[in-house]
């Protein structure tokens, strides 16, 4: 009876184990793209109204 | 064909979340107990962790041939991925038969040819783990590491027909014509496998993912560098 409960019980712990890290490394890779993400967008329209204000001083 | 696996993966989950229940009912209670003893079964899920360690390296043996011919990157990962389940399931295999030689053979382990070509097999992916692991950016290491993998591919045929092959101590429940069980162990066994089959896949289809976010990490990285 131990072997077989150490047999079943070592299966689902290493299934469980694997899957739950592999949970956690999604959820922390989809935060940094989000991250990136919005840092990727503030950078353009940073760029984007800097090249604006150019343009405008430039006519002037 | 990854997207698509990504995309599976919840079914694969959902469909795991069945069949398990119904495998671990086949295993405990429907199959009958053997005379030797309540250990015996460990044997379903044994065979069903050693169908998807077989399984899994035939899929890095695929995935490295397309990777060869197209030159895909995501072929690579795929061949990787697979090849992480495919130890995986190996090492919960060789576990299992060790938890149950104890008590059918008295020992922890014998070298038996099934036994030492099993470990043989693990010690090939291990090892291929261990290239991809350095290759990184190094394309002929990748290549090589492919190849590599195709070749080990080959150790499994070996590890089937050793029981048969040479003397042997394992048992040789698969066998073409009789299964040398009776009808219902031999359902609880076909249970088992099926139920861990979509699991592998449950599996996989979560590990490319993570995959796939690495590599969206780093290109969003690299844009935000040129911009």
């Amino acid at each position: 009876m131990t072997y077989l409960f150490a047999a079943y019980t070592i299966v689902w712990i290493g299934i469980f184990a694997y899957s739950y890290s592999l949970g956690q490394q999604a959820k922390r890779l989809a935060a940094q793209v989000e991250t990136l993400e919005a840092a990727l967008k503030s950078q353009g329209e940073a760029a984007s109204s800097k090249s604006k204000a150019a343009g405008r001083t430039g006519r002037a | 064909m990854i997207q698509a696996l990504i995309r599976a993966k919840k079914a694969m989950g959902y469909l795991s979340l069945v069949l398990v229940p119904v495998s671990l009912y086949m295993a405990f209670v429907y199959a009958p107990e053997e005379a030797t003893g309540v250990f015996q079964r460990i044997f379903y899920y044994h065979v069903a962790a050693a169908w998807n360690g077989y399984l899994f390296i035939g899929l890095v043996a695929v995935a490295s041939l397309m990777y060869l011919i197209r030159k895909d990157e995501q072929w690579n990962d795929a061949a990787r991925t697979a090849g992480e389940l495919g130890v995986l399931f190996i090492t919960l295999t060789l576990i299992l038969g060790s938890l149950w030689a104890r008590p059918a053979w008295n020992v922890w382990w014998t070298w038996d040819p099934r036994l030492v070509t099993t470990l043989i097999l693990w010690f090939i992916y291990v090892a291929y783990l261990l290239i991809q692991a350095g290759a990184e950016s190094n394309q002929r290491l990748k290549r090589f590491a492919a190849v590599f993998a195709i070749v080990g591919f080959l150790d499994i045929p070996l590890v089937h027909y050793s029981a048969i092959l040479w003397r042997s101590i394992h048992p040789n429940v698969i066998r073409a014509g009789d299964p040398g069980m009776p009808f219902e162990m031999l359902l609880a066994m076909i249970a088992s496998v099926i139920a861990f089959t979509p699991l592998g896949l449950y599996l996989w289809g979560q590990r490319l993912e993570v995959e796939q976010l690495k590599r969206r990490v780093e290109k969003l990285k690299e844009s935000l560098l040129w911009t």
